[in-house]
């Protein structure tokens, strides 16, 4: 009882304080803003301080890397581990004859996937914006729920089958199965964005005598072309779907 | 080919490239899940028959399995409370316009642009028992008293440090959809609640928090879903250890480790039908349409 009031009585003396003159002051613009300011630093602190220890640990040699206590610069500083990866000066050839293999690898795999998943999403995002025809809404549908299918939930399967073709191993298995996870989310974005464009564009390439296929190559993915790369790169449309797949 | 007929044809001809990968790659590979689910799957030990329930039978009286359900519903709760949290705190400070805000924001989504194998590879070095930074610091300021193997001891703690890998990579999702609705509130509303005498928690309770509904909703759908599938980050930090292990590493583990595919099937299924189940029902709960904006 006598601590609920004393509580009590804190709060009060406490509302007091913060709602007076002196309250004011300290809620006023400079301590508002030291606030933000350290709210930004842990922000910041938080998203970098991983990504900086990796460089830190890079730049290091084995050695300093693998002290005790650590060394929060790197020290001794040196090249040697980028010199490795990149094969530079003949050190850790075998290393780096997998690096270059594997960013070939997917250099090639990310950027079949990307202008294929283009293509296709360009074509028929067009069709859902524009044309009429039986079905759309249930195609659209089904298309988008896929976006909710966990990565997982396809993955045995998708490998039965690639095996089944003889493709596990192969870029055309990793690219078909990237192209397939992309599709939903470049269909939506494209969707919208055809959505934005008047139509008015295409009905004057119409009255110029163009027909749709026309209208769509030469006046709408020109307009259309800012957007047409983000589909692929971004990676939201199926998490965890691409280091799985290999 | 007449014109007309030509035109009638073209959306058919324009989806149907999209028709055959999603058909051949989404979803006939999710019908095959369903069906083999129920069939003994086993490549190196064939035939491949009906058994009915016998595959989900076999899952759940497996104990490995069982407490990687309790271990998944743990890293969801942990994984959907602290990104939707973290993800709204920094929304919320980063809702003034300022000039470094974009520099901030591009800098606030490196986590979520780096992959999630290389994200775990760098914190498995943050934790490490003899040379990780996080014994070094905390013992530095003496909230340690020596140096503890962080990873594969005790159970909850190791699920706490996966999902807090997991956590920092999807924040910034989070913060990107909820500072998308912040900026959407017309600046009059604010005016309206200083006039009134509103401090900035009023504000934020009763103005912000009912109009970022949606968003936070969503947010929270995306979390659920990325976290009930965790498996790269559990996969690199701690094995295939069954202590802290998701239900994701027990399919991969069932599947490809012991070549049970059925089992595989089983559980792939039963982990769809429950983020369909779970989305749907956070949505039921927070999602509102929100008029007034």
């Amino acid at each position: 009882m006598a601590d609920a009031g004393t509580s009590e009585r804190t709060a009060r003396a406490v509302t007091r304080v913060t709602e007076g003159p002196a309250g004011r002051a300290l809620s006023g613009r400079p301590a508002r803003a030291l606030g933000r300011i350290a709210a930004l630093a842990v922000i910041l602190l938080w998203s970098l301080f991983p990504i900086y220890w990796a460089l830190n640990t890079s730049l290091s040699t084995l050695s300093g890397a693998d002290s005790t206590p650590v060394h929060y610069f790197p020290s001794p500083l040196t090249a040697t581990s980028y010199r490795q990866a990149l094969g530079i000066g003949g050190a850790g050839a075998g290393i780096s004859s997998q690096l270059w293999r594997s960013l070939l690898n997917s250099a090639i795999e990310s950027g079949a996937a990307m202008v294929l998943t283009v293509v296709i999403a360009i074509f028929a995002a067009y069709a859902f914006a524009r044309l009429r025809f039986r079905f759309k809404r249930t195609i659209f549908v089904s298309v988008l729920a896929t976006l909710m299918l966990p990565a997982y939930a396809t993955l045995i399967p998708l490998y039965r089958i690639m095996a089944s073709l003889g493709l596990v191993n192969a870029y055309i298995a990793v690219i078909l199965v990237y192209v397939s996870g992309f599709l939903p989310l470049a269909i939506w974005i494209l969707y919208n964005y055809f959505n934005t464009i008047p139509p008015e564009l295409e009905e004057a390439a119409a009255v110029d005598g163009a027909g749709p296929v026309r209208a769509l190559l030469r006046v709408v993915i020109p307009v259309a072309a800012p957007a047409s790369p983000l589909p692929p790169s971004s990676r939201s449309c199926s998490p965890g779907r691409s280091s799985c797949s290999r | 080919m007449n014109a007309s007929f030509r035109r009638r044809m073209l959306p058919y001809v324009l989806i149907s490239p999209l028709v055959v990968f999603i058909g051949a790659l989404s979803f006939v590979p999710t019908a095959d899940t369903t069906v083999e689910a129920f069939f003994r799957v086993m490549p190196l030990d064939p035939p491949t028959r009906f058994i009915g329930l016998g595959n989900f039978r076999e899952l759940f009286a497996n104990p490995v399995i069982r407490e990687s359900w309790v271990n998944t519903a743990v890293y969801v709760a942990i994984g959907v409370v602290l990104s939707v949290v973290f993800g709204t705190a920094i929304a919320v400070a980063l809702q003034r316009r300022s000039r470094f805000r974009g520099v901030i924001l591009a800098i606030i989504v490196l986590p979520w642009a780096l992959p999630a194998v290389v994200e775990a590879v760098i914190w498995s070095w943050i934790y490490n028992p003899t040379f990780g930074v996080m014994n070094s610091a905390l013992h530095s300021v003496h909230a340690i008293a020596g140096y503890h193997v962080w990873l594969g001891l005790d159970r909850w703690l190791t699920i706490l440090l996966i999902e807090i890998v997991q956590v920092w990579q999807i924040t910034p999702l989070s913060v990107l959809i909820i500072l998308a609705a912040l900026q959407s509130i017309q600046p009059a509303l604010y005016e309206a609640a200083r006039v009134d005498g509103a401090g900035p928690v009023a504000m934020f309770r009763r103005i912000s928090l009912p109009l970022i509904r949606p968003a936070i909703a969503i947010a929270t759908v995306e979390a659920l879903v990325l976290s009930l599938n965790i498996f790269d980050q559990v996969y690199i930090l701690n094995g295939i250890a069954p202590l802290g292990s998701s239900i994701m590493l027990q399919t991969y583990v069932t599947t490809f480790t012991d070549l049970n595919f059925g089992g595989g099937y089983a559980l792939s299924l039963l982990v769809t039908l429950a983020t369909a189940a779970l989305s749907m029902a956070a949505l039921a709960l927070l999602y509102r349409r929100v008029e007034a904006a």
